[in-house]
């Protein structure tokens, strides 16, 4: 039966008996999650949580150690690019990792549907796989694309339909192991 | 407590003590991450790892709708979503029940996006049959949209007395507002979730 036909009392039982059903399916994920010894996802923890803390900033006294720890490096660059230098090398390539990278997403060009087609520049850095997301107004993952190459998404009229008038385009760069940082600033989109 | 309290009684308000001082240490514990104790971040670490194990569980209630692939991004997503609002933590459940919240909603989020584009692509004889979980999904994730657009004490109340099993005096205690209040407030809120729910039932018809 459609919800919207009960009566006042059954829709307020039927109400509570939701959200009763949402509070026990949270306990009970609280509850048997440590019967989970292994499984997608936990592996990533980690490298996730200290990306975000680093992007974050952090404590003053996190800070210091940091310092310290650049000048250290900084010494032991400035000697292995002497060694370097004095004894020659053969590799010059570059790596630059996907964490230096700054993506930002491109307006729209004049006379095109702002929905669907997303375009992005990286203003520093190298990355070839990024991650499109489109959000509604609350923040709400509405959809999440992997684009392994290029700097564009194209999406399908049948995908945009359901999306409000206003969305949110973010567009990140993917490192390694997947992970996703850094990401771009949310780009507003209203549809014509 | 009384002196005629029985020893049910006592048995409950240890608890309740236990309760609390395990909600105070979370709320130390939270701020102590948020100033950058190492030690303390370390730990965070370690109990995040509750993320993708809850996911997991909600997951197989579900007959398995997303991907080991899609649990791990949103594992992610949701770790992320969990330290830009961290600041937010009060203390009103433990940690990891705080934590639950997000995962039970994003996933809901993230089954509803999957399940509305798999039915975009796949023939189906009656478009209008919609599967028990596929309507489960979308009625729960209505009502998480309902709480949150609704003015953050009466949803705060809501939560606690179904998510958070108090009772109204127990509620009115951690809020320090008389029971009566708590109750009118709970009363207006549900009365006002269920106004939105018909709305959004109609929308979605």
């Amino acid at each position: 039966m459609n919800p919207s036909q009960e009566d006042p009392n059954s829709a307020k039982d039927s109400l509570e008996r939701d959200l009763e059903s949402i509070g026990e399916l949270e306990r009970t994920m609280v509850r048997v999650e440590k019967d989970v010894t292994h499984g997608p996802g936990i592996d990533r923890v980690e490298s996730t949580l200290r990306r975000v803390m680093e992007e974050s900033g952090a404590a003053p006294s996190i800070r210091a150690r940091r310092i310290r720890i650049g000048w250290i490096t900084v010494l032991a660059a400035s000697f292995l690019f002497g060694a370097r230098w004095y004894f020659g090398s053969s590799d010059d390539r570059v790596h630059q990792q996907p964490l230096g990278a700054s993506v930002r997403v491109l307006e729209p060009k004049a006379g095109e549907d702002p929905f669907s087609r997303v375009r992005w520049q990286l203003d520093s850095g190298s990355a070839s796989r990024f991650e499109v997301q489109i959000r509604d107004e609350n923040d709400r993952l509405l959809l999440r694309r992997s684009v392994d190459s290029g700097t564009e998404c194209v999406f399908a009229e049948g995908e945009t339909e359901s999306w409000p008038q206003t969305i949110f385009v973010v567009v990140g760069v993917k490192a390694p192991d997947g992970s996703l940082m850094p990401r771009s600033a949310p780009a507003q989109r209203s549809r014509r | 407590m009384s002196p005629e309290s029985g020893p049910s009684e006592s048995v409950a308000n240890q608890r309740e003590v236990e309760r609390r001082s395990g909600l105070a240490f979370d709320v130390g514990f939270v701020r102590r991450v948020l100033v950058g104790n190492l030690d303390a971040r370390r730990e965070f670490i370690e109990r995040m790892k509750c993320v993708p194990r809850m996911l997991v569980v909600r997951n197989a209630s579900s007959r398995f709708v997303l991907t080991d692939h899609e649990i791990e991004d949103l594992t992610q997503e949701i770790l992320m979503t969990i330290w830009r609002k961290l600041d937010t933590y009060r203390g009103d459940a433990a940690l990891e029940t705080w934590v639950g919240s997000f995962c039970h909603r994003a996933f809901l989020n993230a089954a509803k996006i999957k399940i509305r584009n798999s039915s975009r692509t796949r023939i189906v004889d009656d478009p209008e049959v919609v599967s028990p979980e596929q309507h489960e999904i979308d009625r729960f994730e209505r009502l998480y949209r309902a709480l949150d657009e609704m003015n953050g004490e009466n949803a705060r109340i809501v939560r606690l007395k179904h998510f958070d099993q108090l009772t109204f005096e127990q509620i009115g205690e951690r809020l320090r507002r008389a029971t009566s209040t708590i109750k009118s407030c709970y009363y207006e809120a549900i009365e006002r979730l269920r106004t939105r729910m018909r709305e959004t039932d109609r929308g979605s018809a």
